[in-house]
Formats: C-alpha cells, structure tokens, sequence
C-alpha cells in the first residue's frame, strides 16, 4: 500500500508544469509540425499495389492496397487544420485527438512499404498534453472560457515521460545485448559505413570520420549511445535529471543526423515538452514563442478558422512554403530543416547545460564558503 | 469517484497497461514483425565488425533501353520517389531473391487469409515464391524511368551483391560477391 500511494504521490506532483509553460510549448510544437512535417505521405498514392506490405496495424486488415491521391490530400488537409488549430489554441482538446489519430492513419500508410520510421510519439504527443491542458493558456479556448486560474495535468506528462523512457529502452537494450559494449566490435563505424556508402545517405562528417581508424574514436561511441537510450529508464522518476538526460540526447541525435543523415528531430521536440518553457521564454529565440503567444491567444475566431482552411489550401496546393524554400526534393528539405531544428536543439540544451552547472557550482561554492567560515570562527584566535 | 480519484486510478492503469504491453509487443514481432504503433524505437542492433569487415547486402538496378542502350541505378535512383529509409525494404519486397519454403499453407487458412488479411496473405504468397511484378507494376517502372530519362526500358534487371568494407583501410575498401541476379521483362517498348 505504502508504495501505491509513494507512486500516487509522485505521478501527480513531479511532472507538474504550468498552464504557460505548456501553453508554450504547445506553440513551439504546432510551428514545427507546419514548418518541417506537412503535408506528409502524398507520395504514397503513385506507387502501384504489388509494393503494399504493410506491418501489423491499422493498414494489415482489410485492405489489398494504397488508397487514391484525394485520401491523401483530405488527411493532410485536416492534419493542416488541426495543427493551425493546436497553433492557436483553438478547441485545442478536439484538435489535439484529431491530430494524433490522423497522423497515426498517415504514418500507417507511409510505413506500408515493408518500413517502419518511429514517427510514433509525435503522433501520440498531442494526446497526452491536451490531457495534461497544454490548451489551458496562451490559446483562444482560455480566453473564451469562463475559468479564472487555469489548471494542468501531472499525471499525463510523467506517463509520456514513463513511454518515452520504455521507447528509448526498446533501443537500448537490443544494442546492449547483441555486442555494442564488446570493445572489439565498432557497431557505430558498422553503421555509419552502410549509410554512408549503401543505404546512399553520405555526409561531409561521416567522409571525414570514416578517414578515421581508431577503436579509442569508434568504440565510446557505442558505449554513449547504449549509455544515453538506458539513462531515459534509470531518470525518469526524477524530472531534473530527466530533463538532463533529455539534453545530453540532442547531441546524440544531432550526431546520428551529422554521420547517417538521419533526422530524429521528432525527438528533439518531444524532449522540448519536459523542458521549462517559462523559464526558456526569457532567452532569445524563444523569446519570441512569448510574443507569439500574445498574438495567437488574442485572434478572433473568424481569424483562426480562415487561417487554418487557408493555410491548408496552402499546402495542398503550392506545398509547404518553408520546404520550398529550403528547395531540393521533399526530402532533401525536410533533412534541412531537420537539421536546422537539431541545432536549434542542441544550442538551447547547450546553455540549459551549462546554466545547470553553473547553479551546481554556486551551491558547490556557497557551502564550501559557509563550511570554511564556520571553521575559521570555531578555530581559536 | 472524484477527479483526483479518477486520475490516481487512469495513472495506474496507465503505467501497469504500458508494462502489460511489451511482453505481448515482444510475442507479435517475434510472430509477425514489427507492429505499428508501437512502443518502439530503433534499436540498429548487432552489426559485427569482430573479423575487421562490415559485410552488408546492396542492390543494383541494370535497366535496358528499348534503343539498346543499357544503364545501372542504385535503389535510390531507381525508386526515386520513395523516401531513402523505405527503399532496402522495398527493393526486397519487390524483387528479392525468392526461396519458396517447404511447408505449404492449407487451402481453408488461405481463404480466411486473404479476406481478413490481404496483406498477411501476400506475405505467406511470398513465401512460397510469388513474385509481385504484375502487369500494372511492369508499366509503372517503364513509365517512371521514361520520366527521368528519357526512353522507354525494355527490362530491368536487379542484382544482389554481398558487399564487405574492410576496416583496416581508411577508408575502408570494398569487395563484392554477386549473390543473385533477378532478371524483369518489361514488354513495354512498342508503347
């Protein structure tokens, strides 16, 4: 009984955040699907019905092949909508569900090709943080509603916090197990190698590391990459350790990303929901998000609805504006972007890194100040 | 039950479904593969690298010009508009080797097979050897590689290599074993 409520106690107290923070990153989150993520999968549709094979799930029953180009173009447009709504904090619950179960049917189709890309917690994300109220501020529904202090949610973000760690573990473990700890094994130079001259993914940093031949270079590789996927598990019970692991993890990603032109940034934004928005509101880019949150809580419903079916319109017409300008084909683009957003998440754990340590040092400081003083006044004259 | 009764109960039920989960996720991929969703990351495990070699499985596409010209694609290039990460996959969905297995499906599973599961249903059929080049597949490859280069194929041929990087170069070096050849008659110059 005692560890029931210990448990009850800290599900609803240690990922407790405020309706600003969340209200933030609920923005943060929204500009970066529009940016970076949208419209998805329309490709799906030119490819003929002999290369459907798709995995256990929403695609497996049923159905003998991909559906038409209007499918597509429909689920994008409404993604499009829900996420300009998510944007604006406009019936943020009902835009939230919408979205996750929209996406999730999208990926289920793009992954019916025999591959699956782990696009999961993006889609599940928008769930648990309308549960947690991440529509509870700086959004159109809190000033049309009639409550007078906001709330939020704890249980929710530790329960994403709790998956996200299993997830990570998922691809810990394995790596543990199959010989990436065996110093005479470099599964990161393996990797790198296949991706750099099979799978056609090369990079100027994976050509200058593959010049390298050192086990001392390859092999703590291995070594922090099963380290960083297990520390998710053993510090999830704790935010503020979480919270470090989470920023040790975008340099992670932003390494797979520099070497394999992999792009992982799904993840880098899904750590962004444990981060203090409050907090990183103060800093500039971020700064912005706050101004951007005035702007968007004070739009008018008309306002809301005409830019959400227009930048739908947008998007299935001309495309996303910020791929087209990044230019190359869509995914080209998006690796670009990708990029730009891993950066953008390594700097900001960067400072976060070193705020952290600075604050250990001053506590450090301090009490080896008090120590000593204490000791010089005790000590006889 | 109040709300923060209700929450305690949804936070319980919530870590104990998402422990329940993983065992049966483990049963699926090891029955079926790969579920999604799922509570799943990649994990890229075991790659051995103990005899200092990398040894990988690659693909190339030799396609001939109905002009009698000839030309060699990488997968990518080939299906070059499926994003890079599904092309290994579907490459040996749709033309890997076949080695039919020994122990045929029962006619009465077959039929639930293929109305319930369409998709499991081609996956047993390519057990057993079916190759998926139907006619709608031979004219879609015939017109994408005319989009992009400009004449009509007159087939196409997929090898599979067994390739080895040898890390004891800087860097590594490359040999390859041809494993298979898997020849695709297109049918389409007259069109």
């Amino acid at each position: 009984m005692r560890a029931i409520n210990i448990f009850d106690r800290w599900v609803q107290t240690e990922y407790a955040a405020t309706p600003s923070s969340l209200g933030l990153y609920r923005i943060v989150f929204a500009l970066v699907i529009l940016a970076t993520y949208l419209p998805q999968g329309l490709w799906v549709s030119s490819f003929p019905d002999s290369f459907f094979n798709p995995p256990l799930g929403p695609t497996f029953f049923f159905f003998h092949g991909f559906p038409g180009a209007p499918f597509f173009y429909a689920l994008n447009g409404l993604l499009v909508f829900a996420t300009v709504c998510l944007l604006f904090g406009y019936c943020t619950r009902s835009a939230s569900v919408i979205f996750s179960i929209g996406l999730i049917f999208l990926q289920a189709w793009e992954y019916s090709f025999g591959k699956i890309n782990h696009g999961f917690l993006i889609s599940l994300a928008p769930i648990f943080f309308a549960w947690a109220g991440w529509g509870s501020a700086w959004s159109v529904d809190c000033r049309r509603s009639r409550k007078i202090a906001p709330v939020t949610n704890a249980v929710p973000i530790a329960s994403f916090a709790f998956i996200l760690s299993v997830m990570m573990l998922s691809a810990g473990a394995p790596k543990v197990t199959s010989g990436w700890l065996n110093p005479w094994t470099h599964a990161v130079l393996a990797k790198v190698i296949t991706s750099h001259f099979i799978t056609g993914r090369p990079t100027w940093v994976s050509h200058a590391a593959l010049q390298i031949r050192s086990g001392w270079f390859w092999e703590p590789l291995d070594w922090f990459s099963c380290a960083i996927e297990i520390a998710f598990i053993c510090f999830f019970f704790r935010r503020s350790l979480f919270r470090l692991v989470c920023a040790i993890a975008t340099f992670f990603h932003l390494g797979i990303a520099l070497t394999m032109a992999i792009y992982f940034w799904g993840n880098v934004l899904i750590y962004g929901a444990i981060a203090d928005w409050d907090e990183m509101a103060r800093f500039f880019p971020f700064s912005l998000v706050r101004g951007l949150g005035k702007l968007v809580s004070r739009a008018s419903l008309a306002s809301v609805l005409t830019t959400a079916a227009l930048t739908a319109v947008v998007y299935l017409t001309y495309g996303n504006p910020l791929m087209k300008l990044a230019r190359g084909t869509p995914e080209q683009a998006e690796s670009r972007i990708g990029t730009l957003i891993l950066i953008i998440g390594a700097l900001t754990s960067l400072v976060f890194l070193f705020r952290r340590f600075q604050a250990i040092r001053v506590v450090l400081t301090s009490s080896y100040v008090r120590e000593t003083g204490s000791r010089v006044a005790r000590s006889p004259k | 039950m109040n709300y923060e009764q209700r929450n305690r109960v949804v936070a319980r039920c919530l870590f104990a479904g998402v422990i329940a989960v993983l065992p049966v996720q483990h049963y699926v991929i090891h029955r079926f593969g790969e579920p999604y969703p799922s509570l799943i990351m990649p994990s890229f495990a075991g790659v051995d690298t103990k005899n200092g070699k990398v040894q990988q499985q690659s693909t190339d596409v030799n396609v001939e010009f109905c002009g009698g010209n000839d030309r060699v694609l990488t997968a990518n290039e080939f299906l070059y508009d499926l994003p890079t990460s599904h092309v290994t996959a579907a490459m040996d969905w749709m033309f890997g080797p076949r080695t039919p297995n020994s122990h045929p499906i029962p006619r009465w599973k077959r039929w639930i097979f293929r109305h319930v599961s369409p998709a499991y249903c081609k996956r047993v059929l390519r057990g057993e050897g079916t190759s998926f080049v139907d006619n709608e597949t031979r004219r879609w490859i015939s017109t994408q590689i005319a989009a992009r280069y400009g004449h009509r194929p007159k087939s196409i041929s997929v090898s599979w290599y067994a390739d080895s990087y040898d890390l004891t170069t800087a860097p590594p070096a490359r040999s390859r074993r041809l494993l298979s050849v898997v020849p695709v008659a297109l049918n389409t110059c007259g069109q």
